[in-house]
């Protein structure tokens, strides 16, 4: 969204049991409701406002064929970061979610999401009965994965071409919180941090999409390191809230973030966020900040 | 005694190959098996072309397999009235009930956990259609994906020609992969030109 400079408006929402599907994001226009990315892209095309003009069919053909790659490859290990691996779960996304909700739902969502991955990685790599086993195999495969991207992307700016493409987008989705969410356990996020392409292209987009979001953290990052105690600057290393002072609204900005994630549709939530004027908004419930 | 072939291979996955002392089982290892003996498809490759032909490949195993897996595992015609018989079909009664049963809750767990159970037929099959599309936008009019073949071209010939020759009750998927006419003539030229029985 942010690529091709849609005017929309962001409410930050962090309770999933108030949106249509039970899920997040959501975004709205008019009295249209659209939940997932693929969804949010149609839509976008038939106002003509399209990403991926500057595509031909055999580079929309290679771009979907990577979506499906990340899909198969990336998504499992980043399940596994976020829900199954004990250490990051006790100590990063349980944490987040039981702050960011609110009772009763802090004690549901959170195991709900839990075991839905568990589900996923059981299904996928059942046949393995050792945790560390498949803890190997998946972050192998993740990372032979971000090798092929870094291939792939070379040294040239984006993946297609000089203009960024929706293929861009999916990609800075997965890899953005790789590289700053302050796991315990980081595996995967210091080998992505070892690749140089790949961190300066999330680094670019982020400077380029979402500056003042960056300056935010900044200044944030630099009141906490005087005040804050250690968890909290470490809650704060999320880049993604807008609006500063009040530390609920981090943690429901890292609960969105977690949770988009958690859902694959990171996409939608990073394209949205952080936009000026307002013609779609995000559903929300009662958002108090 | 082991009958259907998954129970052969080591890991529980076809396909598998048996190489002297060796079972090496799945694609990837076979790959790695036969570029360890110095045979390999695509050293002539780009890392940038390398990186294209993993894409495409996992486009396969991520729709193709998936849909396979839907159509004879979920939809009730082929599920009756051949995939139970096949797989059952090498146990005494009632071990071959149970095992299908299993298999067909391991199949269905996999489909729930990738988000494709709850799909419809047609939605599996605009799916297809979709990866078919990419394949044969990719292909063009040359005769192998990369100019000479490589795994990708294995693997969908493996694919294509098993779906447009198994005779199955829904033959929607087959209708599907054969609109691409140009997956077809890749199936049948490598069929004529490694598969020719004298």
């Amino acid at each position: 969204m942010k690529f091709i400079g849609v005017p929309v408006r962001v409410r930050e929402s962090n309770n999933p049991f108030f949106t249509p599907k039970g899920q997040l994001p959501v975004m709205r226009d008019g009295r249209k409701v659209l939940t997932n990315f693929e969804e949010v892209v149609e839509h976008l095309k038939s106002l003509h406002y399209s990403t991926d003009v500057h595509l031909n069919t055999m580079r929309t053909a290679e771009a979907s064929a990577f979506t499906q790659y990340l899909q198969d490859k990336l998504y499992p290990a980043y399940q596994f970061a976020w829900w199954v691996d004990e250490k990051n779960y006790s100590e990063l996304t349980r944490p987040i979610y039981a702050k960011a909700l609110r009772i009763p739902f802090n004690f549901y969502y959170p195991s709900k999401y839990q075991k839905a991955a568990k589900d996923m990685i059981d299904a996928l790599y059942g046949e393995h009965t050792d945790l560390r086993e498949i803890e190997k195999t998946i972050y192998s495969e993740a990372e032979k994965c971000l090798k092929t991207l870094s291939d792939r992307l070379g040294e040239s700016e984006y993946f297609f071409g000089n203009r960024p493409s929706s293929f861009d987008a999916t990609v800075f989705a997965y890899l953005a919180p790789l590289v700053k969410a302050p796991f315990p356990n980081a595996t995967l996020s210091n080998y992505l941090k070892g690749i140089a392409n790949l961190s300066r292209f999330v680094a670019r987009i982020n400077q380029k999409n979402f500056r003042h979001v960056t300056d935010e953290y900044n200044r944030q990052n630099a009141k906490k390191h005087s005040t804050g105690t250690q968890s909290e600057r470490e809650a704060a290393n999320f880049p993604n809230q807008t609006r500063n002072k009040i530390l609920a609204a981090i943690f429901a900005a890292l609960a969105m973030t977690g949770y988009a994630i958690a859902n694959g549709m990171f996409q939608d939530l990073k394209d949205f966020e952080h936009s000026g004027d307002y013609n779609e908004m995000f559903e929300n419930e009662e958002d108090d900040n | 005694m082991r009958w259907n072939a998954e129970f052969m291979s080591p890991s529980g996955r076809v396909p598998f190959i048996k190489c002297g002392a060796f079972v090496v089982s799945e694609l990837e290892p076979i790959v790695q098996f036969a570029a360890n003996k110095g045979v390999t498809l695509c050293s002539r490759l780009s890392t940038e072309e390398k990186a294209e032909m993993r894409a495409y490949m996992s486009l396969i195993t991520n729709v193709l397999v998936n849909a396979e897996l839907y159509i004879s595992w979920l939809d009730e015609e082929t599920f009756n009235a051949v995939t139970k018989v096949r797989n059952s079909s090498v146990y005494p009664w009632p071990l071959g009930w149970l095992q299908t049963r299993a298999k067909r809750n391991a199949v269905a767990k996999r489909l729930k956990a990738l988000n494709w159970h709850d799909k419809t037929l047609d939605q599996v099959l605009a799916d297809v259609e979709q990866c078919c599309n990419s394949l044969s936008q990719r292909l063009g009019d040359r005769d192998y994906f990369f100019g000479t073949p490589t795994e990708l071209d294995a693997l969908v010939f493996g694919h294509v020609f098993t779906i447009i020759t198994t005779r199955l009750p829904c033959r929607k998927l087959a209708e599907t992969v054969k609109q691409n006419k140009s997956l077809v003539a890749l199936a049948q030229r490598v069929d004529e030109q490694y598969f020719k029985r004298p």
